[in-house]
């Protein structure tokens, strides 16, 4: 066979997929915003974790959560009480993280980057989301059958992150529901979950957000008219930052009050929109960078790590810390230039009220403590673009 | 560099041809879809950046393949950890282009190993030269012609035909 007897039977098989109408650009936004969500998993949860940075960046971290270490929550729903933070020199650090490749979350030791210990779910389901409270410890993973049913699972690890036996949650489950966030408050009473409907692309997508008390087993519902939430961060257990996208099914941009919002779960208004106050709007410049890619609160509620990517003209991605009160810049955190590569870029963790970080945008990765930043080689291996990896991760 | 709207014009313009490696590489439309879909939702997030490259298809194609060539491996290990969550997967109509991997080429290019299959693909469906497909795959040269040898003699005896060697389109 001639070589261009092979090229011409490959451009003739390929042909009708050549002429084939792409799906809506809405359905590629919405590809989109999920991944954006997903890659920020770890800057939405780790944001409660308070005893990681200790080991990494220097001795001095000594930060301890302001929701109270071994807080007895008297709920017949989480499966027991907090143990205390492991904040401080000695603690184990470990991440956990849902690897396609490795096939089950595994907990891993974030110096040496050595797997722990695995998690295996019951039999038929699969892990779709991981989130974390405030004592390094307690992890909720989101797992979805075959039916797609989506539960919420809790499991615990010892201090040297062995993990424990998963208990399933008394939360409700979601029904033909795809997770788009997911986020523990610090002291793992309250759960947020942003979804949309898992149908085809010619379905509604029904996004919403919901909030559940581990404590009562209730939950309330934000269903959403047009936007879709995400980047979900609690600021202690009393507030949830989030990313509201609001967009019309044929628009590429944004509408305006999209950005990052901030919602008081006991006040009134029954959509995300009604119910939260604009903090960042979603086209706010900082420093040459605009494009809202992460963010998140400090559990304390005061400062906002937002990650932004470049403008036209730069190639300069920014994360900048803003006031979670009135949105102001207070301070430029990181800027990468070019050759970082692709991957994940916002604050992978905080202490609580954002005085120890760690930031990452792609290869980029510092410790700051108290405003000056030292560079790490992170052994870890995040989410990162085409290359296979881990979907979902938090400390 | 290229604004939001003109993300559009490009995915119009490149979607098919994404499609169809995916396609390629898979065997499985849906499958495809899901990956070119994917790699388009990546380029999204990341076009104030790509835009400005010459050539961002090649970043689109770079990131499809790779989905796919994941998404393959985790069919398989799916399959063979019997996860039952085959059947959560939407079952969709009959569609044009289903029935690709049932012509000759389409069911020769399934038996190939991924690894023949990804250089095959990138050769004379993307219609690389050998050195283009060893940079974006990271590859030798040499490795690439011997995988591209491999698959197109694998093809040949599938497709009933004589063995000719590889030109390099580069």
């Amino acid at each position: 066979m001639q070589d261009n007897e092979l090229r011409r039977q490959f451009t003739e098989w390929a042909q009708p997929l050549h002429a084939v109408a792409p799906p809506p650009i809405s359905v590629i936004r919405r590809r989109a915003r999920r991944r954006t969500a997903r890659l920020a998993a770890s800057a939405m949860t780790a944001a409660a974790v308070l005893a990681l940075g200790a080991l990494l960046v220097t001795s001095v971290v000594a930060a301890r959560p302001k929701t109270a270490p071994g807080l007895t929550l008297g709920s017949p729903f989480l499966a027991g009480r907090l143990p205390g933070p492991d904040a401080g020199p000695g603690s184990a650090p470990y991440y956990l993280t849902l690897d396609a490749n490795l096939g089950e979350p595994a907990v891993v030791h974030d110096i040496n980057g050595r797997t722990l210990g695995r998690i295996v779910p019951p039999a038929g389901l699969m892990e779709t989301w991981v989130a974390s409270a405030g004592d390094d410890r307690t992890f909720v993973l989101s797992v979805i059958n075959s039916s797609g049913t989506t539960w919420f699972y809790e499991v615990r690890l010892s201090r040297a992150g062995r993990p424990g036996p998963l208990t399933r949650l008394n939360v409700p489950a979601l029904q033909d529901r795809q997770v788009d966030g997911l986020a523990l408050s610090a002291d793992g009473t309250e759960l947020a979950v942003a979804s949309e409907a898992n149908g085809d692309v010619t379905q509604a997508p029904q996004p919403q957000l919901e909030v559940a008390s581990l404590a009562t087993g209730k939950v309330r519902i934000w269903a959403s008219a047009g936007g879709y939430p995400s980047m979900l961060s609690w600021a202690g257990d009393r507030e949830l930052a989030f990313e509201l996208d609001l967009t019309a099914p044929s628009a590429v941009a944004p509408l305006p009050g999209s950005g990052l919002r901030l919602l008081d779960p006991t006040a009134p208004g029954r959509t995300p929109l009604a119910a939260s106050r604009l903090i960042v709007p979603y086209n706010v410049t900082v420093d040459g960078a605009a494009g809202i890619i992460t963010a998140q609160i400090t559990p304390d509620g005061s400062v906002l790590y937002v990650a932004f990517s470049p403008v036209e003209g730069k190639n300069t991605f920014r994360i900048a810390q803003l006031s979670a009160r009135t949105g102001k810049l207070q301070r430029m955190v990181l800027s990468t230039g070019s050759g970082t590569g692709l991957g994940p870029c916002g604050v992978v963790w905080t202490d609580a009220s954002g005085s120890h970080l760690r930031v990452q945008c792609g290869s980029v990765a510092e410790t700051v403590d108290n405003g000056v930043a030292h560079s790490v080689s992170p052994p870890w291996s995040l989410p990162d673009n085409g290359a296979p990896g881990p979907t979902s991760y938090a400390w | 560099m290229r604004q939001e709207g003109d993300f559009q014009d490009f995915y119009q313009a490149n979607y098919g041809r994404i499609l169809a490696m995916t396609a390629a590489v898979l065997g499985d439309r849906q499958e495809a879809e899901d990956a070119a879909q994917e790699a388009f939702a990546r380029a999204l997030t990341r076009w104030a950046k790509l835009g400005g490259y010459a050539l961002p298809e090649a970043w689109v194609r770079k990131v499809a393949l790779r989905i796919a060539i994941d998404s393959g491996r985790r069919v398989r290990r799916a399959v063979r950890t019997s996860v039952k969550m085959a059947a959560q997967r939407h079952v969709p109509e009959t569609e044009p282009g289903d029935s690709l991997a049932f012509t000759p080429l389409g069911a020769a290019l399934k038996r190939l190993p991924l690894r023949e299959r990804q250089v095959v693909v990138l050769h004379y469906l993307a219609d690389l030269p050998v050195q283009e497909i060893a940079r974006e795959c990271g590859l030798a040269p040499g490795t690439v012609k011997t995988r591209l040898a491999s698959g197109r003699r694998r093809l040949e005896a599938e497709l009933g035909e004589r063995n000719e060697a590889i030109t390099d389109a580069g």
